[in-house]
């Protein structure tokens, strides 16, 4: 018997099958991100993060509450720590340019790769370089 | 063991201690039994007066209610245990025969129940009869 | 139409469960489609959900009894405000809404991601559906709001009366948002033990989402709190019952995270602790929502008792036997990036805080615990009252507010004798001023004293830093624009120095209203007049009036200070018709230095009153605090005009570039 719960039950367990179904159908590129660019955006963070630090000590150096001394002390182990991260932010731009990340074939669809992508053309999913595999 | 390692953990332990000092002096001083009426005419003899919470509901016998000296007089059962209670106070909103109540207080030599708090649970909107459900 | 309802629900119940194995396995197995997939799954439960809840409230409101839920909770003769507010009334609706505001979080939070996190976003994703699988399960196998009768009323039986009042209407709401919303940083936590990505991402991506969850649960106890003190009339705002302390306690470990998370930000320390402490909040306010729904422990507030707490108990284990073995997992690469150097040091003092908190949470826990406990152990039951949970709380409390002040001001890493002297004098010297003063005005009570003391050192401490920056802001411009100037540029900072301010209002008008309170009963005939402190009350008279759902016995009470006439007072005696049930009407009078609050306790049939007087001191500033607590918060989650971690300029070499930063 078609009553109007039936069909409510019906189309609603067609719209979610669809709804839920429907990121199969369309390989992403947009995947999970690769390893290369949870380094940079760690070490971008932690960039970010020293230089909010240094700009609070040199407010807190105008506002009085540190003294010459210790200012100077903290805010030279601040550059330290930031000098630190943009040479090791450097390496990792430098490296992620001139590498091809992907080796010949895609691991999860086999289609052959011409090298140098992160996320395979074909099924999008992602693809560790060799150094990282 | 670094020496301000040791500092810090000694630090700690002297907040954790007064920590459990606090709790242990603030326990003894107001921690109660919570018994039901058969309960506290079990223990009657071992009780002697200390102070204890009971729970209970108010039966059908008379209350006494004197508006003038916020006195408050009425009986506390549970199945066929009874107990009378005086309690010197504002009478609860809901208090009626049949009200589900908890006492604080003790139990005096003549066998009443002096309350020196009383409280009468909020009535969930579900006591009443649901009534026969699909 | 109600089918409907019914069916949106289970087929939530699927999709969810779907949302939970499709997270987990694309998170593991790097399957960007199944992760697309489950974070459908987030806005079809919530999609499903909201169906549900539509039809429960067009069942509401066309007063369809054919519902049991209906039928109990609302009746023909509601004003439409509180027909709406009886949809989260009883057990089944409040839990509805319970999983409503989590589905809405979880939908708003894959939506804010998409293109952000994507490797936390399968584990965030599974848990916020695990989360409301339990709701899920509990509301179509244990507690249907669509159950139906077998014979439909002609009338429901109402909403009990003292419901009936707008601070109930929003204190439920208030405090789920609150707690639905500690699930997201718990979430992200989860994420972030379960992918490995665990540097400071996490944190920073929930940074907002705790504060707004932290603000909403605030507002609710602070609402409850109020609630409890106008409308259940026995002078008081707080009982340490056992339902309040469930709201206290991740309210408590949640402050503690707020706090500690700046450590992790700033130093990388603590980070073991901010897991633990973020799996303890979302533990905490998923067994506060169990202590309060499932009647194990008897307190005024009780629910119906119910076999819920099986489900609540078990779901807890399994929560936290996962997180605890994710965090086990993790643990050597939770190690800290900077050891603590001194015990007297901004970041030791950050570390005491959160010691005092999660001591304070351990004492209520313990204390509401006890009878359970006890019967456990001893076979009898023990429980704890209100002495107990004040005499460890007002200590802590104290040492809080005075870390509250020491903890701004104090050095990184260790705190030279210059430093603590540069910052602390004026302070220091400021309080005990004051104390003296007090002192010289009659002030006399030992522990009001002290936490005076207290508060007027960390008010100090807030003044100080408000000063030096403004004064460095100010440039050739004005005091006011130096206070915006400085606002704006660090919000959160002092954002968070408003909050304390509010804090310590709080604080102020707990000391007022705890050690001055005066308290009378007084027997009055028509027309006599008593004094009470330094109010006369004078009794006029008796009133019986009978309204639509009620009938009332009202006095009137005229009040006068000294010769001069304040106001009159009306305390009244209700008996609502419909749940045969009586209530009082407490009759108030407000101002900045007290309250005056009658209760009419009873009345003979020849006029004479009884009334309860209380007098509360400085009650309003704990209201006022709370509206200051709103501002502050507001404050620090505001977006800046920049986003905050946005590449600045900076000549690494040169600090002099500082001086020309205007």
């Amino acid at each position: 018997m078609l009553t109007l719960d039936t069909l409510v039950i019906v189309l609603l367990a067609l719209a979610l099958v669809v709804f839920l179904g429907e990121p199969f159908l369309h390989p992403t590129v947009s995947a999970l991100s690769s390893g290369e660019e949870d380094a940079r955006t760690a070490l971008t963070l932690q960039k970010a993060t020293l230089y909010t630090a240094i700009h609070d000590l040199d407010f807190d150096f105008r506002t009085g509450k540190v003294d010459q001394q210790d200012y100077e002390e903290l805010r030279s182990q601040l550059e330290k720590e930031a000098a630190t991260v943009l040479r090791q932010l450097d390496q990792e731009t430098l490296h992620s340019s001139s590498m091809p990340a992907s080796q010949g074939q895609c691991p999860h669809c086999s289609i052959p790769l011409q090298g140098g992508e992160n996320y395979c053309p074909s099924c999008g999913s992602l693809l560790l370089s060799s150094k990282e595999a | 063991m670094t020496k301000h390692h040791l500092k810090l953990a000694i630090g700690i332990c002297v907040i954790l201690s007064a920590l459990g000092y606090l709790m242990f002096s603030g326990a003894t001083g107001s921690t109660v039994y919570f018994l039901t009426v058969p309960e506290v005419h079990e223990r009657a003899a071992t009780l002697q007066g200390a102070a204890i919470r009971v729970a209970g509901k108010v039966t059908e016998e008379p209350i006494e209610w004197d508006v003038r000296n916020l006195a408050l007089a009425f009986v506390m059962g549970d199945g066929a245990a009874r107990i009378p209670v005086h309690y010197k106070g504002v009478k609860p909103d809901m208090f009626r025969p049949g009200a589900d109540v908890i006492v604080e207080g003790h139990v005096n030599p003549q066998g009443v129940f002096v309350a020196s708090n009383l409280m009468t649970s909020c009535p969930s909107k579900y006591e009443e009869d649901k009534g026969p459900t699909l | 139409m109600i089918d409907i309802g019914a069916i949106a629900l289970r087929f939530a119940f699927v999709a969810a469960l779907y949302g939970v194995f499709a997270g987990v396995l694309g998170g593991c197995y790097g399957r960007p489609a199944l992760v697309r997939s489950a974070e459908r799954a987030a806005h079809a439960v919530f999609g499903l959900v909201s169906i549900a809840m539509i039809v429960l409230l067009y069942a509401l409101l066309t007063h369809d009894f054919r519902l049991q839920y209906i039928a109990s909770v609302s009746n023909r003769s509601m004003p439409l405000f509180y027909l709406i507010a009886s949809l989260w009334g009883g057990q089944e609706g409040s839990m509805m809404l319970w999983l409503w505001i989590l589905v809405g979080y979880s939908s708003l939070v894959t939506l804010q991601n998409q293109q952000r996190n994507r490797e936390l976003m399968p584990y965030v994703v599974a848990t916020l559906m695990a989360t409301s699988l339990l709701f899920l399960t509990m509301l179509i196998f244990a507690e249907d709001p669509f159950q139906q009768l077998a014979r439909v009323p002609r009338d429901g039986q109402g909403l009990n009366p003292l419901l009936q009042h707008p601070l109930m209407v929003i204190h439920p709401p208030n405090l789920y948002l609150g707690f639905v919303g500690f699930a997201v940083p718990f979430a992200f936590g989860l994420g972030a033990l379960a992918s490995g990505r665990l540097d400071n991402q996490w944190l920073y991506s929930v940074r907002r989402w705790t504060l707004v969850a932290w603000l909403f649960l605030t507002v609710g106890i602070l609402l409850g709190g109020q609630w409890a003190y106008v409308e259940l009339g026995w002078g008081g705002y707080w009982a340490w019952d056992p339902v309040e302390n469930a709201s206290l306690l991740p309210w408590l470990t949640g402050t503690a995270f707020l706090h500690s998370v700046m450590i992790q930000e700033k130093k990388g320390m603590l980070k073991v602790w901010n897991m633990a402490l973020v799996i303890a909040t979302y533990g905490l306010s998923i067994f506060g929502t169990f202590l309060t729904r499932s009647g194990v422990i008897s307190s005024v507030h009780a629910f119906a008792q119910s076999s819920l707490g099986n489900y609540f108990l078990l779901y807890l284990g399994i929560a936290l036997a996962i997180s605890v073995a994710l965090l086990l997992k993790r643990l050597p690469q939770l190690r800290s990036d900077h050891r603590l150097e001194s015990a007297l040091s901004r970041e030791s003092s950050f570390l005491f805080n959160n010691l005092f908190l999660v001591g304070m949470t351990f004492a209520v826990l313990w204390g509401t615990l006890f009878p359970i406990i006890s019967e456990a152990i001893r076979g009898v039951k023990i429980s704890v009252a209100a002495p107990f949970f004040n005499q460890v709380n007002v200590p802590l409390g104290l040492a809080l507010l005075f870390l509250a002040g020491v903890c701004p001001l104090i050095a990184w890493r260790k705190a030279s004798a210059k430093n603590l002297q540069r910052n602390f004098l004026y302070p220091f010297t400021w309080s005990l001023l004051s104390t003296a003063l007090l002192y010289a005005f009659g002030i006399r009570h030992v522990v009001a004293l002290i936490a005076l003391t207290v508060c007027a050192f960390t008010f100090g401490t807030v003044v100080l830093e408000f000063y030096r920056g403004m004064r460095v802001r100010r440039g050739n411009k004005g005091w006011g624009y130096a206070l915006f100037a400085l606002i704006g540029r660090n919000r959160r900072r002092y954002g968070g120095y408003i909050v304390h301010c509010g804090v310590i209002l709080i604080f102020l008008g707990i000391t007022g209203s705890s050690a001055y309170q005066i308290e009378e009963n007084l027997v009055l005939q028509r027309g006599e007049q008593q004094r009470v402190g330094h109010f006369t009350l004078q009794y006029d008279d008796l009133r019986h009036s009978i309204q639509a759902t009620h009938e009332a016995f009202i006095a009137t009470i005229r009040v006068r200070n000294a010769e001069k006439e304040l106001t009159t007072l009306y305390p009244e005696k209700r008996l609502y018709f419909a749940q045969n049930q009586p209530t009082t009407e407490v009759a108030l009078r407000t101002s900045l230095l007290e309250d005056l609050y009658i209760i009419l306790a009873g009345f003979e049939s020849s006029g004479t009153i009884t009334l309860k007087v209380f007098i509360n001191p400085l009650v309003a500033w704990i209201w006022l605090g709370g509206v200051v607590i709103v501002l502050g918060t507001l404050i620090a989650i505001w977006p800046e005009r920049r986003w905050p971690l946005q590449q600045r300029r900076y000549d690494l070499a040169a600090p002099a570039a500082a001086q020309q930063e205007a």
